[in-house]
């Protein structure tokens, strides 16, 4: 059993108490909670007038409306409901990169951590998924006090190692999620964005709501190295012995276009895309991710 | 060239990169790296190119080091010679030609007013704290201590004047030597400053002279040669000027010869010749026209009689537009008193013509036997063989031994001790004569003052007659023959066959081959010795053969070539020359005169100018003075202790080697260019202050190569920069 305060820092907690996460679109969830459902029922928050036809139960006749009018129009109302997340967690060798500030597979526990926290306490439910070549460890969303050891255990049995085929990953969760969800991959995405499409396809496909959410480590993202070094692969890749102030361009180069096309492809398939460096604290992370929600 | 050439060596520090990326490779460090896809996707071209970058980037590296190792150096462009930049102090030494072909004027300018200008020129290039140091060519050598005052040194330059003698460049490159390698850090600077004359460099290339220390790369020295004037090689010069007799007797005709050279590649004609005589003779300064061949001598006798003894300076001039240095030549004719000459006559009896001293006495005194009005050469005294040994032999000159019998040991002794001293004797063997006698007490086996042994005369009869066949030239002696060939046609019957010693020398020779005029020397005297009489008993000398036959009308001729007379008196002059004193010295030669009476003091002067009083030795008797290496007109004024003065006068004559102008060929140039390593300014053309500037400073290319190092610096940061640049 792991420690929660390895990945929810006190601190931390006084702050992500005072956040609330929520989902762009509408998804399903089995309780009612903070999130849009698509399922519009009677206690539900009025959301507009229309005009009434034929066939409108007359109950939902606006009488005022009709009085001041002498037209008739109908209520819409909007079902709240909870929001049912899984958060993917890339477990591959490249993550196992940190200099300064931890590896990146830490930091996106952490961030991972602190994100379960605020959905648990917004009583959603939250499930998460250790991602190698494929899933390797299940967690099923719930909600509820001890799932919150249940994430902290799953990330506890967990170290970065191997190769990933996260686009493998995102097919598993998608066959294994029954219902609309919000699936959060906390990746550094390092791998041929081809291979990540068809997933990412696949979920929305079953119209989960997606966000990619790059863990990079600021080396990753600057290559500052200047002697002469020799780069041993994470994931077993051939090693290479140069010097990095003349490979620094090309690298660079290639860095921000595979940013680039993942980006795009986010984009055309409708999911999000943020990235995060390892050398900012978690809460501006979860902020940023926040508010591109526009509700903080 | 480099101011600080061992920081040259600190571009060794160029390879220092090389090390560091060697070392940086081989100490590279280990990174577990997750995005190695990004580096693993590479292409080859990108690979290469990235190479090429950081190859172009360590060579940027390395040229940065050796670009500021060269800075710190300092370069200098343009400077031919090392160790020396725009701060060194520098030691000049210049040195001038001030020699006699030096004051040849060109173009209204002489050789010597250029050569200072050039110097000059030198000393305005030299700055604050510089030193110069003068070495003057010509007679002597002299050395101007190096000084910092360059205004005193310019002083020092406008103050030379030519002198008499030759340059000699080798000497001058000596004393050059010794001053620039003392020991100091400047910079070494030589100008050499002459005119082309060919004659001054004969000394250079010698074994004698060391050329290393112009090349000494620890010491180097920046030599320039300026040479001044044009190649002109045209010059006329007195080369001699001389009594044509050994000995100058007053009164007494005799001729001057002078003797012209032309150094130039053409004839010259009717060159004016002028002689002039201090004190005046009677007869007025006489002025000749000379021909003169190319590249040749003439030789020209002037016809002087000096009506004073004592020092006559004959000077010689020559009127030519060329060097005028050697276009006069003074010399010292001393001029004496008629010679004492005793005649021992073996016999006196009978009429005068059969005397045996008529003959001579007659060559001898022409003038006191006819008392005539001119000079006779000799005051002559007869003696007869028995009295002549109670007479003093001290005062006279020369002894004539005219067909004496015999002569005692005594006497013999006398005459030894006379020649000895510098008398002169002449023997005339006759039929008096006894050979056994002279043999045993004149000859001696060799040891006595006969130059030959005698023996017995050819037969009386005139059998074994002969004439003269053939007479030495070149011998003063004959010089009265002035190189003709003609012959005497004086028959002689009878003469005494001669032995020579081995230190004898036959002045002339019968046709039967046996000598007839034998000369001797002993001590500082000499002896002549005729083989036959010259008192008409044995031949035909005394009435001049060369006779031409008298007239239609029975006029007596005028002789030809009159033989007997200047015969005589050439012999007695030449006995007697060592008698005569040596006014006509060379630079250093002792200047020395002897008095009959002691002296009371001797002054002397040079050219006018008072130098001083002169030693007095032997007795109060002589003076004796040393220092002549000056070349000029020496007076010695005497004063007598009994009272009275008299002037002596002595000529120091210069180096005679100037008036040869030739040039220096341009294949000599290359050579002593070659051999010295000299840079040759031509100071007509070029300012020799700007290019001994220009060289001297050269363009000192640090701060250039600095910028260049900054540059290099900012470039290597820019494109390191730029090639590892991050793309937004």
């Amino acid at each position: 059993m792991g420690f929660v305060s390895r990945y929810l820092d006190p601190a931390l907690v006084e702050q992500l108490n005072q956040l609330q996460l929520s989902a762009r679109s509408v998804v399903q969830g089995p309780t009612s909670g903070q999130h849009r459902s698509p399922i519009k029922g009677a206690s539900v928050e009025f959301r507009q007038h229309r005009f009434y036809v034929p066939g409108d139960e007359p109950r939902r006749l606006d009488w005022r409306v009709l009085a001041r009018t002498d037209r008739p129009y109908v209520k819409e109302y909007e079902e709240e409901t909870n929001l049912r997340c899984v958060l993917m967690l890339d477990r591959s060798g490249s993550m196992a990169y940190g200099r300064q500030f931890g590896t990146k597979f830490d930091y996106a526990a952490r961030l991972l951590a602190a994100m379960a926290y605020v959905m648990l306490g917004q009583t959603e439910s939250v499930g998460v998924a250790m991602c190698g070549k494929g899933v390797e460890s299940w967690l099923a969303p719930h909600a509820g006090p001890t799932q919150l050891g249940a994430v902290v255990n799953a990330l506890e049995g967990s170290s970065p190692e191997g190769e990933s085929d996260l686009g493998r990953a995102m097919h598993d969760v998608a066959e294994r999620l029954e219902r609309r969800a919000l699936v959060i991959v906390l990746s550094d995405f390092f791998m041929p964005p081809e291979e990540l499409r068809g997933g990412l396809a696949h979920l929305r496909h079953e119209r989960h709501e997606v966000v990619w959410m790059q863990v990079v480590d600021r080396d990753e993202e600057q290559f500052p190295f200047r002697t002469w070094m020799r780069f041993r692969g994470l994931e077993g890749e051939c090693g290479q012995l140069c010097e990095p102030v003349v490979l620094r361009r090309v690298y660079l180069e290639a860095f921000a276009r595979h940013r680039r096309i993942i980006r795009e492809m986010c984009l055309g398939l409708h999911a999000e895309f943020g990235s995060y460096v390892t050398d900012r604290p978690v809460l501006e992370a979860l902020k940023q991710f926040v508010g591109r929600q526009g509700k903080a | 060239m480099f101011v600080n050439i061992y920081i040259l060596a600190g571009s060794g520090g160029a390879a220092v990169p090389l090390i560091l990326h060697l070392l940086a490779r081989a100490r590279y460090r280990n990174v577990d790296w997750g995005a190695m896809m990004f580096l693993n996707g590479i292409s080859p071209r990108q690979s290469q190119s990235a190479r090429l970058k950081q190859w172009a980037l360590l060579g940027l590296r390395m040229l940065l080091v050796a670009l500021i190792a060269v800075a710190l150096a300092r370069p200098i462009a343009g400077a031919r010679w090392a160790e020396v930049g725009t701060e060194a102090r520098v030691r000049a030494v210049i040195i001038l030609d001030r020699s006699a072909s030096m004051g040849l004027e060109e173009a209204g300018k002489s050789r010597l007013e250029k050569a200072k200008e050039a110097a000059l020129g030198v000393l305005s290039a030299l700055r604050r704290g510089d030193e110069v140091a003068l070495v003057l060519m010509g007679e002597q050598i002299e050395v101007k201590d190096p000084k910092a005052n360059l205004q005193a040194a310019a002083r020092d330059v406008s103050e030379v004047q030519i002198t008499s003698g030759s340059a000699d460049v080798a000497a001058a490159l000596e004393e050059a030597r010794n001053i620039l390698q003392q020991e100091g850090r400047f910079g070494r600077e030589l100008y050499l400053i002459c005119d082309q004359q060919a004659v001054s460099w004969r000394n250079v290339g010698g074994r004698g002279l060391d050329t290393r220390w112009l090349r000494n790369p620890r010491a180097p020295v920046r030599f320039y040669v300026a040479p001044v004037g044009g190649a002109e090689a045209e010059n006329v010069a007195i080369e001699s000027v001389e009594a044509a007799d050994a000995i100058t007797v007053r009164r007494h005709p005799t001729e001057l010869e002078v003797r012209l050279r032309n150094y130039g590649s053409h004839a010259r004609t009717g060159v004016e010749l002028s002689i002039s005589s201090n004190p005046p003779t009677r007869r007025r300064p006489t002025t000749v026209p000379v021909n003169l061949p190319a590249r040749g001598t003439t030789t020209v006798r002037v016809p002087m009689t000096f009506d004073r003894s004592g020092s006559h300076i004959v000077t010689a001039t020559v009127r030519a537009s060329d060097l005028d240095i050697d276009n006069r030549l003074d010399s010292v004719v001393e001029v004496m008193e008629p010679l004492q000459a005793m005649i021992v006559s073996g016999d006196e009896s009978g009429s005068e013509l059969h005397r045996k001293s008529a003959f001579l006495r007659l060559a001898l005194a022409p003038y006191q036997t006819r008392r005539g009005e001119a000079g006779d050469e000799a005051v002559v005294t007869v003696r007869t063989a028995e009295d002549w040994g109670l007479a003093p032999l001290g005062k006279y000159q020369v002894i004539i031994l005219a067909n004496v019998q015999e002569v005692s040991a005594d006497l013999a002794r006398a005459l030894e001790q006379k020649v000895y001293e510098g008398g002169g004797l002449i023997v005339c063997p006759g039929a008096l004569t006894q050979i056994d006698e002279y043999n045993n007490t004149l000859y001696r086996d060799g040891q006595g003052l006969l130059p030959a042994k005698l023996s017995t005369p050819v037969a009386a009869d005139g059998s074994e007659a002969t004439t003269i066949g053939k007479l030495d030239g070149n011998h003063p002696v004959f010089r009265f023959r002035a190189g003709a060939d003609w012959m005497p046609d004086a028959v002689v019957g009878r003469y005494f066959p001669a032995t020579p010693r081995g230190d004898a020398k036959v002045l002339g020779f019968y046709d039967s081959g046996r000598p007839f005029l034998i000369e001797g020397r002993r001590g500082r005297g000499r002896v002549l010795l005729l083989t036959t009489s010259l008192d008409g008993d044995w031949s035909t000398l005394p009435l001049d053969g060369s006779m031409p036959e008298a007239d239609a009308r029975g006029r007596p001729g005028v002789p030809k070539h009159p033989f007997f007379l200047p015969f005589v008196q050439s012999m007695v002059q030449y006995v007697c020359a060592p008698l005569a004193p040596n006014r006509n010295l060379s630079p250093g030669e002792s200047l020395g005169a002897t008095f009959d009476t002691a002296l009371a003091s001797a002054e002397l002067w040079r050219d006018d100018q008072p130098i001083g009083a002169a030693p007095i030795v032997a007795g109060g008797t002589q003076v004796r003075y040393t220092e002549t290496r000056t070349p000029g007109i020496y007076r010695l004024q005497v004063r007598y202790k009994r009272g009275g003065t008299h002037s002596v006068y002595f000529v120091v004559q210069g180096s005679r080697g100037e008036p040869d102008l030739s040039g220096l060929s341009a294949q000599q140039w290359q050579g002593y260019q070659r051999l010295l390593g000299f840079s040759r300014i031509d100071p007509a053309r070029e300012p020799i202050a700007a290019r001994v500037a220009a060289d001297r400073g050269g363009r000192e290319l640090w701060l250039p190569l600095l910028v260049a190092a900054i540059l290099m610096a900012m470039t290597e940061l820019g494109l390191g920069r730029a090639w590892s640049r991050e793309m937004a």
